[in-house]
């Protein structure tokens, strides 16, 4: 008798461990943050930390999911996420043929190919206790995230393959899950499902505070703090002012203070090269139009009086 | 007819020596005495090995025991959804992965 198999697919998935990087700082206020998260969890609540972009969301779902030492599931979100995207499906076949010459007078061949189920990421951290990192999850539609709400409550993963004879997982018990989103006015996010917000402790997140930032800017980028003050200050105070259309975050005194220690460029208002990083940096948070050219000249002027206050 | 099956020499032995006639000379008595002396020392023998085989026997049962007791409390402290889940909907037999998660996943580090 001979027997035949292929698996037409296979599939290793991938689990993140993580580590903090040697720029990583962690500020009182990240502490604090941390471990009111880490209560949250421990008691079995989903953590969700809200906020706009560059108040740091990201990094603090990482350095949470790190503090759990457990392996690390991160999914983004996305619109063309469907249920299968998290959970898994029906993916590639296995065949198998079996050609029965026992008896010389009678020959008998079968083939038959079955559906392989695939489990994707949800399904894994269910099962072995990972710990689950979705971000930015309400730019996936909310349909797509329906499955969630009955692991995050009864603890248990619904399958929807009828076939399928586990169609039912137990959440493991030290599955964990934080959630990140911004907030409704952005592009291209959806409202979240209330069931889902819901089951959910929703930590709002703002801009850290001054020393924070300079902390986090000198860190990332190599300065002083002495010196990363003056590149924060221009950027809080252009931030307090409301005059863009994007607000300028943390990420910009980063990118500013990146750019001046590889170029070893003055912190100065008297290095023109310095001034120019400052205003493509800051000035690319104002939509350019034609009818708006008087408006972006006043937030030229108003960003290098900024720059001469503080980099003088 | 039921006959009755000797496990060793021994016993065919023990049944030749039940079913002879008494010694008539002291040559003959002698001669028996001694084969029994012999038969008598080999069956010590046996019977030691078998009280050894006993103990060792004993002994691992004890152990078999006390490993089943451990394997139960874990099992117990498990929660029922560690049984490995058949990945296949056809309800066909799949390959079952011993290996540990290191090799089930990819591991990829990640610095924040």
């Amino acid at each position: 008798m001979a027997v035949a198999s292929k698996t037409s697919i296979k599939k290793t998935l991938a689990a993140l461990a993580l580590s903090p990087s040697p720029d990583f700082i962690e500020t009182p206020i990240i502490k604090g943050l941390k471990e009111r998260a880490l209560a949250y969890l421990t008691a079995g609540f989903p953590v969700h930390f809200r906020g706009p972009a560059g108040t740091g969301k990201t990094t603090l779902a990482l350095h949470v999911a790190a503090s759990l030492k457990r392996p690390v599931m991160l999914i983004a979100g996305d619109e063309e996420f469907a249920t299968s995207d998290l959970i898994g499906g029906q993916y590639g076949y296995h065949y198998r043929q079996v050609d029965d010459r026992y008896i010389h007078t009678v020959h008998k061949y079968e083939e038959d190919a079955t559906q392989l189920w695939v489990d994707n990421r949800l399904t894994t951290a269910c099962r072995e206790g990972f710990t689950l990192v979705y971000d930015e999850f309400t730019r996936s539609r909310p349909e797509a995230n329906n499955v969630l709400l009955v692991v995050l409550e009864e603890h248990l993963l619904v399958l929807p393959n009828m076939n399928h004879k586990d169609g039912y997982i137990k959440v493991h018990p030290e599955f964990r899950a934080i959630f990140t989103s911004n907030p409704q006015e952005y592009a291209g996010v959806h409202e979240a499902q209330d069931a889902l917000s819901d089951r959910l402790v929703t930590m709002d997140l703002d801009y850290y505070d001054r020393e924070t930032e300079i902390n986090i800017t000198a860190a990332r980028s190599g300065l002083p703090p002495e010196e990363v003050e003056r590149i924060v200050d221009v950027v809080r105070d252009f931030r307090a002012s409301g005059e863009w259309d994007q607000a300028p975050t943390m990420r910009a005194c980063i990118m500013i203070a990146r750019v001046a220690t590889q170029q070893n460029l003055r912190l100065s208002k008297d290095d023109p090269r310095f001034t120019s990083i400052c205003l493509d940096v800051l000035e690319s948070k104002t939509a350019f139009t034609s009818q708006a050219r008087e408006r972006r000249a006043q937030q030229r002027k108003m960003l290098l009086s900024l720059i001469e206050h503080y980099c003088n | 007819m039921k006959t009755k099956k000797f496990r060793s020499v021994q016993d065919t032995i023990i049944v030749g020596h039940r079913n002879r006639s008494m010694p008539t000379t002291r040559k003959q008595a002698m001669s028996e005495l001694a084969s029994l002396e012999y038969m008598k020392a080999s069956l010590e023998r046996e019977l030691s090995i078998w009280v050894a085989n006993q103990k060792k026997t004993e002994k691992r049962l004890q152990q078999l025991y006390e490993r089943a007791t451990l394997l139960q409390e874990v099992l117990d402290g498990l929660p029922s959804q560690y049984q490995p889940r058949r990945c296949s909907s056809s309800g066909e037999q799949v390959e079952k992965n011993d290996e540990n998660d290191a090799s089930k996943f990819q591991v990829v580090s990640l610095e924040y």
